[in-house]
């Protein structure tokens, strides 16, 4: 992107502008509604900062869907202040932390549950991981042709430090029947309409009771901010955020597949197109699959803040991350794919995690253009060169390419 | 959730013909385009949605994409729009937020034109081979 600063203008924007009117009526956090906001436009570019957050760039007001910016992607762990935010419905009630209840219950659960935070805290051992959370459509925007939906560029994504209770153990307390074959999840927020349907999914139980599967009520030891899911929020480490619902609080073991809209029609792909390893039988036709884990992917972060890769001017480093087989190595072609160098992995924060890559600008002989990159997991899995088109713009993982500026 | 009642709905639905129709400049919600069609288009849409949602598919918004969005915002979620008023807002979205008003709108900004996306990385990038 070619920013040009003199187009740059800062607005400050009045509160009620977060989630707008829809959430205003339904009593969005009054801090929020009273919160100034600051943007940044260019062009289409708008970065606004939510209350709590650093300017991100926004999608959509209302919901709200924000992006994190490129240079919070340099660190391992992902701010919270910048971690992204996505929301599929604009009424986002205020949480009182202590008024709270998270109910677990369902026809195939013992017994129903209503735990306080303090109960999740005291009653359950903590457990922490370290995992990627990316949107399902991250990317999207990319596609060529264009397809519908929110057109994210690289940032809806984030790492973090999460700490919280192994659902299995929530589970476990519940007792699950040997009917059990899904647990579902639903969360505070609503649509405004009432015919629309709300955001539930749900998990297949061996992913569910997978020891790595938490419910989260911190993420890089501070609570979570109120926009990703405070005051608790589903932790699924390797598999898409559609199914880390925030501000969850119902739990349900389910006796038969869960057939609501946003598990039946929303978050599905041409079932043979993804080399899927965990999959969700229970959810597939035979044409289409839920979209589950993360496809392996990286991400060159040494542009500068207006987006151009000037050679030799900085390190040239990025990330590279997967759905948890971890990331076995990543590679940089400087001739448009005609040969590979291999780069130096950094500091490995556990299977889920984005890794740190780094590598020296080459001499070479002739104009440099563009650096490629491109990760490859322990599984053999690695990225595409070409994009795999599907109908809603899922698990965009093709080489991250970027144009080479002149030196300057 | 199961919300507590349909009040906000009627609220919120209220709140938005009340405000979206005459929105203060320092709201952050963009406006929509002015023309015939526009206060439906408010009324029916802005309920849900921001407008960014729309601007956003204006660089290939062709009647096909429009005609498939008011579908699956009627048949999925439940929007209450008639037959005839989802021809009008269909209408209203080719006229407005087609690609030939994107690209009036990219010649006119300091964006590159070699954009793919708008991101944070678009300019910096070459389109897929």
């Amino acid at each position: 992107m070619t920013l040009n600063r003199r187009d740059v203008t800062t607005r400050l924007l009045a509160g009620m502008a977060w989630t707008g009117f829809a959430g205003a009526a339904a009593g969005l956090p009054r801090k929020l509604l009273a919160a100034t906001q600051q943007g940044l436009a260019a062009g289409r570019e708008v970065l606004v900062a939510l209350p709590g957050k650093v300017a991100l760039r926004r999608l959509t007001e209302r919901p709200p869907n924000f992006e994190t910016p490129l240079e919070y992607f340099r660190s391992v762990l992902t701010p919270n202040e910048a971690f992204f935010v996505r929301y599929h419905h604009a009424v986002i009630p205020e949480i009182a932390a202590e008024d709270f209840r998270l109910e677990i219950g369902g026809p195939a659960a013992e017994r129903s549950l209503s735990l306080s935070l303090a109960d999740l805290r005291r009653d359950f051992p903590a457990t922490e991981i370290v995992a990627v959370c990316q949107c399902s459509g991250n990317r999207r925007g990319l596609f060529e042709p264009p397809v519908a939906g929110l057109q994210w560029g690289h940032g809806a994504m984030g790492n973090a430090r999460w700490r919280g209770v192994r659902l299995a153990d929530l589970l476990k307390r519940a007792g699950l029947k040997s009917s059990a074959v899904e647990i579902s999840f639903d969360a505070a927020d609503a649509p405004p309409l009432e015919g629309t349907p709300d955001f539930i999914k749900s998990l297949p139980l061996v992913k569910a009771l997978h020891p790595d599967t938490l419910i989260a009520y911190e993420m890089n030891g501070a609570p979570l901010p109120v926009p990703n899911g405070f005051p608790l929020r589903v932790v699924v480490p390797g598999w898409t955020a559609t199914y880390w619902l925030k501000h969850v609080n119902r739990i349900s073991a389910l006796d038969a597949s869960e057939k609501n809209f946003w598990m039946t029609s929303a978050y599905r792909m041409p079932r043979q197109l993804f080399p899927l390893v965990e999959r969700f039988p229970g959810q597939e036709t035979a044409e289409r699959a839920p979209v589950t884990e993360i496809a392996v992917n990286s991400l060159i972060t040494s542009m500068e803040r207006d987006g151009t890769l000037r050679a030799g001017r900085s390190a040239l480093s990025g990330i590279a991350w997967d759905a948890g087989r971890g990331i076995d190595r990543v590679e940089l072609s400087f001739d448009r794919g005609a040969s590979w160098r291999r780069c130096e992995l950094g500091e490995d924060l556990g299977p889920y995690s984005f890794r740190i890559w780094r590598s020296n600008w080459p001499t070479l002989a002739g104009d440099l253009h563009e650096v490629w990159a491109r990760a490859a997991n322990k599984a053999g899995q690695s990225q595409v060169e070409t994009p795999i088109a599907n109908p809603s713009g899922y698990q965009h993982n093709a080489y991250h390419r970027v144009r080479v500026e002149a030196q300057s | 959730m199961r919300r507590p009642t349909a009040t906000i709905s009627l609220l919120s639905f209220l709140m938005v013909l009340a405000l979206g129709v005459a929105a203060p400049r320092v709201v952050a919600e963009p406006e929509a385009a002015a023309g015939e069609g526009r206060e439906l288009f408010v009324a029916r849409c802005s309920v849900c949605h921001s407008i960014d949602y729309i601007e956003m598919h204006a660089r290939f918004g062709t009647r096909t994409l429009w005609e498939a969005s008011v579908t699956k915002m009627r048949n999925a979620f439940k929007a209450p729009i008639t037959d005839d008023e989802a021809r009008q807002l269909v209408d209203y979205l080719q006229r407005n937020y087609g690609p030939t008003r994107a690209q009036r709108t990219t010649a006119s900004s300091s964006m590159s034109n070699t954009s793919v996306a708008p991101g944070l990385t678009a300019g910096g990038e070459p389109r897929s081979p």
